[in-house]
């Protein structure tokens, strides 16, 4: 178990919190920087965690061990989520916390509103019996009741699971029932399938009781009845840093749904730490974020709800949640306010599109505008600097996943640290970098995988009951690092270049589902070398096609008889880790697949040879041995 | 006498020269004439001393030769060491008064033999004390003398180890313990018997204060003296030859375990086999995939010869060059220089030996090899153990072979062993002289070894560097002196004695910097010379021509519209491959993710200048601001119709003043067909589909841009119809016919029409067809009626006949390149150079 010093008991000889250092704003200085906080890395978040109340300090900053996909921040330490946050607004609890938009015009609660709603949703799940570690779920549009639960269910010590609103009603329910979930908050919208999807959910959930807000609908329970039965006051008590804070569940494929586990002290730290990084220092006056993601994502939760909120910005929430258009965008920035924009380049894409209907007068602007969820092209952010901010470097990129919970790599609201169409610098603390196939990090400029070498703290910790599958996604592939599947370059100054996913998103038999993943459990056959699953395009629509090659060089690919035994144990293996829907419906067992110099897998090749689309005379000076593509061919 | 003579032709040559006279001629105009003058006056003096030496030479050769015999007799019957000494003081008086001469002829001769006879002098006298004292210097012969250290020298061979012992700087055992075939051969048995011997002869092993070695194949280090360490041991394990000398070390450390004092003694060996310390530049072979280096030379005895010379020459072996040839069993011959050996010959890289073939005829071998009139067995003989002399004569030893040609040879024989001296003794001339070449005097050349006793090889090579250099005979080895002299230097300045590990690992970091130096690619496609202006024949000296004009420019930048598009991807990588081969920069103009995308998986590598990508989902709008503000020179169609992008352009260079009235787009396809010796272009086959009279002119005077471009001194234009006759039935032919006419009093270009294909393309058929025309079978450019006719006729030779086409479109000072996914690797980037080529003789400084 390797255990990173300094032990902050040593550390806090005096009680006051070291301050986290300033993030400088030239190119030089930020490279000296972040190595530093690289090479020193629990400094950095030593110091990012010396600016929580912790009831019980933590006994190291960090605990971690790739090998058994171990990873445990600020272990022995306790403290209350959603306490720290009333805590930094406690002086200043009239102020504006939260102002939600719908077509009636605007609600703003103060923090004191917030603070009293959250205290009473608390003690409204312990009246309904929810212990500390209990789950509660929410699957409702972004409104001012989602962010009352999700901060009271913190403050009871319950780990909330909020699910996207847009999820069908039987991957909800197939969440629901992995999570354990015993609540379930729904709501209401403009969008009329997502109220028979709602109420599908509520009535055949048996596990959880539904609360509804906004409508009457069954034999849900009201949402203000809810709230009511708590008899409002709750005093809050500390839990441990390690508590999962809340589940965040991908759309992925049916078979088994992944629940990704953030962990309370860890995600909180870096949520506030990171949005100070990003947004800014607080500075005069009062300011607001203004959210057009969805809460139930990671960018939604570290930078939407819990990196203002802990920074003591206030929050902008439209009923529109992530569609927003100019009007809610006026309505946004209305009284001049100071408004940051959190959003996704899709967003900025469908405004770019309609930006003729632009009434924005000139001197309303965002103060900044951060953008996650997908590369944020180059158009985009032209476009975004000349309609919506007042210049470039104010149009912020996240590299951000829900495995990494925050963002980790980011342009940074500088000039040189902003550089249009790369996903930016890795932040203070994160030791990223690309590796090539070989598992040499990549020279300049040459494309590789996306890997991190150290843990962070708001990253997930583990897979809602799945540990091994955990393991297996995360850290079989490159023993000794946390690999991503984007492939990325990295420039001479240290940008991180998005240049493509490593693997396929395939949609079979209607679900969509990354090739990676039905790659990572061929692998984990000790037969198997390398495997590769590509979507061939075919007479009868797509299908699945597996390329193996063994790693027991005395296994004759052209042997009927003993890959057919080899499929089949392969097939077992798919069906039961991710779902019979994924067994690929052909095998091309080989003795070698074709690659590049650097030694990357040439999926597109594979891709025509299983799409039967390729001749002998195509251009191959790309793959390294061509050879083996003949071979492929003659198989 | 020979004054009186001298002086008579000196006096006539200067009077019946003319060049005296040259002085006083006459020139008309300004000319200075006073360098000239001097020229001659200096001419007429060298003449002058010339004559002079000469006769001074063969003065020093007679009565040197007179001298040389003297004292070679008085040497040869010397009975004291006295008497010896006589000899040595009065030959070193010769040679230090002789040493100012050197570099005349005769000089060298003479310095050569009087060397080597105080060589042979200093030898004669017992216990090597003379020659130690040579190669260490007095000072320290002097302290080692009076110190009288006992010293132990191990040199294993094969199945035998000579041992040698010196006390102070005097030899005073010496033998060579053979292995008994009675026991194992290996560490053990061999320290035995060392043992053993030591026990008779009555000298006790913990009388010694230091033993040597020579120390077998450890990894390459420097020359020098070098303390033993466990590290040679582990080094030995794997070592890179099998070798006998390869258990010296453990046998040392074994040695001096069993003395029980092998904490005090001092364990040293000195400049082993695996020396190496060439020049970087001698590493190189005429083939990028092998490299030399120095080990595997006599680096003991090289380097002792070189410091008994200086020393004898009374200069600092540091500062003298010389050639050392190591003539043995094994042949290795160096070039010492700055006190180090810069370049080496042996049997692996420059010279036949009693073993080893030494380097041979490759196409002649390759030939033998295919034929298996060679096996590989039997090369790998020839190169390691039955090459060479053995080869040739049937015995490895020369000495066989010179009592044999007196005893027993026939007439037939003698002759063939004479071919053998003579080869020999040229090829280790040839080696030796080819070492002299690097830039600087050369004091001597020395040969030792074996063969330096063979009075028949040593007179063929004295007369085959006739003079040249001064050549010195040490036979036999120094081998034993110098190990002993480098642990002598050991005890009495321990500086000298150097860290094994350091030195291999700094010699392993150099080799290493120096073979990223040497496998540096400078351009990754062979690019083959070929004359500027020469006519340009294929596809691929068009390419090389491209790179050249690029190099001698700039490489223009060429947006590719569309750029997410496999085929434009991989093109664009062609012409670059990231900067080591470049043809052009690349704008990517397109959907930035998809072509990051695509740039994953062919590896391509986004630097920001080689490759630069400009997202957009407006393609054609961005091109045109591209051109306007003059960051791109060169379009490319990527994914993308051909139209659209037309069309932008078109407005464009029209709006701008780049495309004049009256020019015209057009398309030239640069056909390389394998039957044909010269290149064939085709317009128009892709943009205009049925041009008029006047278009057709245009498309003419596109395609001759084209046509020049490749050095195509007067291109001979064909306008293509289905007959060569103007025939009323068929529209074609009339219209080629006053197409023709257009050009008729042209001078740079010959256009003739109506042609039918085979009239234009071949001879045969243009004379049975009786064809009055220029162009006959020869032409360069076919003008084909329409846009059916001229893409049937590509593609029937690019599918049919194996055909590589490049194609660019032309308009105005702009070439669009068009490629698609039917071409194959090598005709996208003729395309791209054949843009590129236009482009920069367009707006290019220097147009190649």
């Amino acid at each position: 178990m390797l255990q990173d010093d300094p032990d902050p008991r040593d550390a806090d000889g005096d009680d006051d919190a070291r301050s986290i250092p300033e993030v400088p704003v030239t190119l030089r200085e930020y490279t000296r920087f972040s190595r530093r906080f690289r090479e020193e890395r629990s400094e950095y978040w030593d110091c990012a965690a010396k600016q929580f109340r912790w009831e019980t300090p933590y006994s190291s900053v960090v605990e971690e061990n790739f090998g058994t996909a171990n990873v445990r921040w600020y272990p022995d330490g306790t403290l209350n989520g959603a306490a720290s946050f009333f805590d930094a607004v406690r002086d200043a609890d009239n102020n504006t916390g939260l102002i939600y938009i719908d077509e009636n015009g605007e609600t703003a609660y103060s923090f004191g509103d917030i603070i009293r709603e959250s205290e009473s949703v608390a003690a409204a799940l312990v009246k309904h019996g929810l212990k500390p570690g209990d789950r509660a779920a929410l699957y409702l549009p972004d409104c001012p009741e989602s962010v009352f639960f999700m901060l009271g269910c913190s403050l009871a010590g319950i780990t909330y699971v909020p699910v996207s609103h847009h999820y069908t009603a039987e991957i909800t329910k197939e969440i629901i029932s992995d999570s354990g979930a015993r609540i379930i908050l729904t709501g209401t919208s403009a969008d009329e399938s997502y109220i028979s999807r709602a109420d599908c959910v509520s009535s055949s959930s048996k596990q959880a009781t539904s609360i509804i807000v906004g409508r009457q609908s069954g034999n849900s329970v009201q949402y203000s009845d809810f709230t009511a039965s708590g008899n409002g006051a709750f005093r809050p008590e500390a839990h441990p840093s390690d508590m999962p804070l809340f589940l965040l569940y991908a759309n992925s494929a049916a078979g088994i749904p992944r629940g990704s586990v953030f962990s309370t002290g860890g995600f909180l730290v870096q949520a506030k730490t990171s949005f100070g990084t990003l947004f800014g220092k607080n500075g005069t006056g009062h300011r607001f974020s203004a959210c057009a993601v969805d809460l139930a994502t990671a960018s939604g939760q570290a930078y939407g709800l819990w990196g203002s909120f802990l920074n003591g910005s206030g929050l902008i929430l439209s009923s529109g949640s992530e569609d927003i258009d100019w009007k809610t965008i006026e309505a946004m920035l209305g009284a001049k306010r100071r408004v940051s924009l959190l959003t996704s380049p899709g967003t900025l894409s469908s405004l770019r599109r309609t930006v003729e209907q632009k009434t924005l007068p000139e001197e309303l602007r965002f103060t900044l505008i951060v953008s996650s969820g997908n590369v944020l092209y180059p158009r985009l952010i032209t476009f975004a600097s000349r309609e919506l901010v007042s210049s470039p470097e104010h149009v912020l990129n996240l590299w951000i996943q829900s495995e990494s919970g925050s963002a980790v790599i980011a342009t940074l609201n500088a000039a040189e640290l902003n550089r249009s169409g790369s996903l930016g610098l890795p932040l203070p603390g994160i030791d990223a970098s690309a590796l090539n196939t070989l598992g040499d990090e990549c020279r300049v400029n040459e494309s590789g995988q996306l890997v991190f070498r150290r843990s962070w703290p708001a990253m997930i910790t583990t897979i809602w009951n799945q540990h091994e599958r955990f393991k297996e996604l995360y850290f079989s592939r490159i023993p000794g690092y946390f690999a991503t599947n984007d492939a990325v370059r990295i420039d001479q100054d240290g940008f991180v270049w998005f240049m493509g996913r490593l693997d396929d998103v395939v949609k079979v038999r209607g679900h969509s589902l990354a090739t990676s993943e039905i790659e990572a459990v061929l692998v984990g056959d000790h037969k198997v070398a390398e495997a590769a699953v590509v979507s061939a395009t075919g007479a009868d629509g797509d299908s699945l096609v597996a390329f193996v090659t063994f790693s027991d060089s005395s296994i004759d690919p052209d042997n009927k008889k003993t890959v057919a035994g080899i499929e089949e144990a392969l097939n077992g293996l798919i069906a039961s880790r991710i779902g019979e829907f994924a067994v690929p419906e052909r095998y091309i067992f080989a003795r070698e697949l074709p690659k590049t110099r650097t030694g990357k897998l040439v999926r597109r090749v594979l891709r025509r040879i299983a799409s039967g689309d390729i001749a002998g005379d195509d251009d191959l000076g790309h793959v390294a041995n061509p050879g083996a593509v003949g071979d492929l061919l003659d198989s | 006498m020979w004054r009186i003579r001298v002086r008579s032709a000196t006096c006539s040559t200067v009077d019946r020269t003319p060049l005296s006279s040259l002085k006083t001629k006459q020139y008309r105009g300004n000319i200075d004439l006073e360098p000239r003058n001097r020229i001659l006056d200096a001419v007429g003096e060298i003449s002058k001393s010339r004559v002079k030496l000469n006769a001074y030479e063969r003065q020093l050769e007679t009565s040197g030769g007179i001298w040389l015999e003297d004292v070679s007799g008085r040497l040869r019957n010397a009975a004291t060491e006295d008497e010896v000494y006589d000899i040595i003081i009065d030959v070193s008086s010769v040679i230090e008064s002789l040493a100012p001469a050197a570099g005349v002829k005769y000089a060298n001769v003479f310095l050569g033999r009087a060397l080597s006879m105080l060589v042979r002098a200093e030898r004669q006298l017992a216990g090597s004390k003379r020659i130690m004292r040579r190669i260490i210097g007095d000072r320290i012969a002097d302290r080692a003398d009076r110190s009288g250290k006992r010293l132990l020298l191990i040199n294993p061979g094969f199945m035998s180890t000579k041992v040698t012992v010196f006390t102070g700087i005097e030899k005073t055992y010496d033998t060579e313990i053979h292995v008994s075939p009675d026991v194992d051969d290996g560490i053990d048995a061999r320290v035995e018997a060392v043992a053993s011997w030591l026990n008779e002869v009555d000298v006790r092993l913990d009388s010694f204060d230091g033993i040597a070695c020579r120390s077998g194949f450890l990894k390459p280090i420097p020359s020098g003296t070098y303390r033993l360490v466990p590290e040679m041991l582990r080094d030995l394990e794997h070592p890179r030859i099998d070798h006998a000398s390869n258990m010296s070390v453990a046998m040392v450390m074994k040695l001096a375990e069993m003395s029980g004092r092998g904490e005090s003694m001092l364990l040293t060996t000195s400049d082993p086999v695996v020396s190496d310390e060439i020049d970087t530049v001698e590493r190189l072979t005429g083939y990028i995939k092998i490299k030399r280096d120095g080990s595997g030379a006599h680096y003991l005895n090289h380097k002792a010869v070189l410091k008994l010379l200086s020393s004898m020459l009374a200069r600092d072996a540091g500062a003298m060059s010389a050639v050392t040839a190591h003539l043995g069993y094994g042949i290795s011959i160096v070039l010492q220089k700055h006190g180090r050996v810069t370049a080496l010959l042996d049997a692996f890289s420059g010279i036949p030996t009693t073993n080893k073939c030494g380097p041979l005829d490759l196409p002649r071998l390759i030939e033998s090899r295919k034929s298996d009139d060679i096996t590989m067995r039997e090369l790998e003989e020839a190169t390691f153990s039955r090459g060479g002399l053995l080869s040739l004569a049937g015995t490895d030893d020369f000495r066989t072979l010179e009592s044999f040609r007196s005893q027993g040879a026939t007439d037939q024989q003698k002759k063939k062993i004479a071919l053998i001296f003579d080869f020999f003794s040229k090829q280790i001339t040839s080696a030796s002289l080819r070492l002299t070449s690097d830039n600087g005097p050369i004091d001597v050349i020395a040969l030792s070894g074996g063969l330096a006793n063979s009075e028949e090889l040593v007179r063929r090579i004295e007369s085959n560097i006739a003079g040249r250099y001064p050549l010195v005979l040490v036979p036999g080895s120094l081998e034993q002196e110098a190990l002993a002299a480098g642990l002598i230097l050991g005890f009495h300045e321990p500086e000298t004695v150097k860290n094994y590990v350091e030195e291999r690992d700094r010699l392993e970091e150099k080799r290493r910097e120096e073979n990223r130096l040497i496998d540096t690619v400078i351009f990754d496609r062979k690019i083959s010379y070929r004359k500027k202006d020469a006519q340009i024949l294929t596809l691929d000296e068009l390419i090389d021509a491209t790179c050249v004009t690029v190099e001698e420019n700039y490489p223009p930048r060429i947006g590719i519209v569309g750029a997410s598009n496999e085929e434009a991807i991989l093109a664009a990588k062609r012409a670059n491959e990231e900067g080591k081969y470049r043809i052009a920069k690349f704008d990517l103009i397109g959907d930035f993710a998809a072509i990051n995308q695509l740039a994953y998986d062919y590896d391509l590598i986004i630097d920001n200048d080689n490759y630069v990508i400009e997202d957009t989902d407006t393609p054609v709008e961005d091109v045109v601001r591209l051109l306007e503000s003059g960051r791109i020179q060169i379009l490319m169609k990527g994914k993308m119709h051909t139209e659209d992008l037309l069309r932008g352009v078109f407005h464009y260079l029209k709006g701008s003043g780049r495309l004049k009235k009256g020019e015209l787009f057009s398309h030239v396809f640069v056909m390389d067909i394998p039957v044909r010796n010269k290149l064939l272009l085709i317009s128009d086959a892709a943009v205009n589909t049925y041009p008029d009279e006047e278009k057709r002119v245009k498309i003419i005077e596109n395609s001759l841009k084209v046509a020049r471009l490749l050095n195509i001194k007067k291109p001979k234009v064909a306008v293509i119809s289905a007959i060569e006759n103007v025939n009323q039935s068929v529209g074609s032919s009339i219209d080629a016919e006053r197409i023709a006419g257009h050009f008729s009093d042209r001078n740079d270009c010959i256009v003739e029409g109506p042609l039918s294909f085979d009239v234009a393309m071949d001879q045969k058929i243009a004379e049975e067809k009786n064809y009055k025309g220029q162009i006959a079978g020869t032409a360069d450019v076919l003008i084909m009626p329409d846009i059916d006719a001229g893409n049937v006729l590509y593609k029937s030779l690019t599918t049919q006949s194996g055909a590589v086409a490049a194609g660019v479109i032309l308009c105005g000072d702009l070439p669009i390149v068009l490629t698609s996914r039917g071409d194959s690797a090598r005709s996208k980037l003729a395309s791209i150079s054949l843009a590129v080529k236009l482009y920069l003789s367009m707006h290019g400084r220097n147009d190649g």
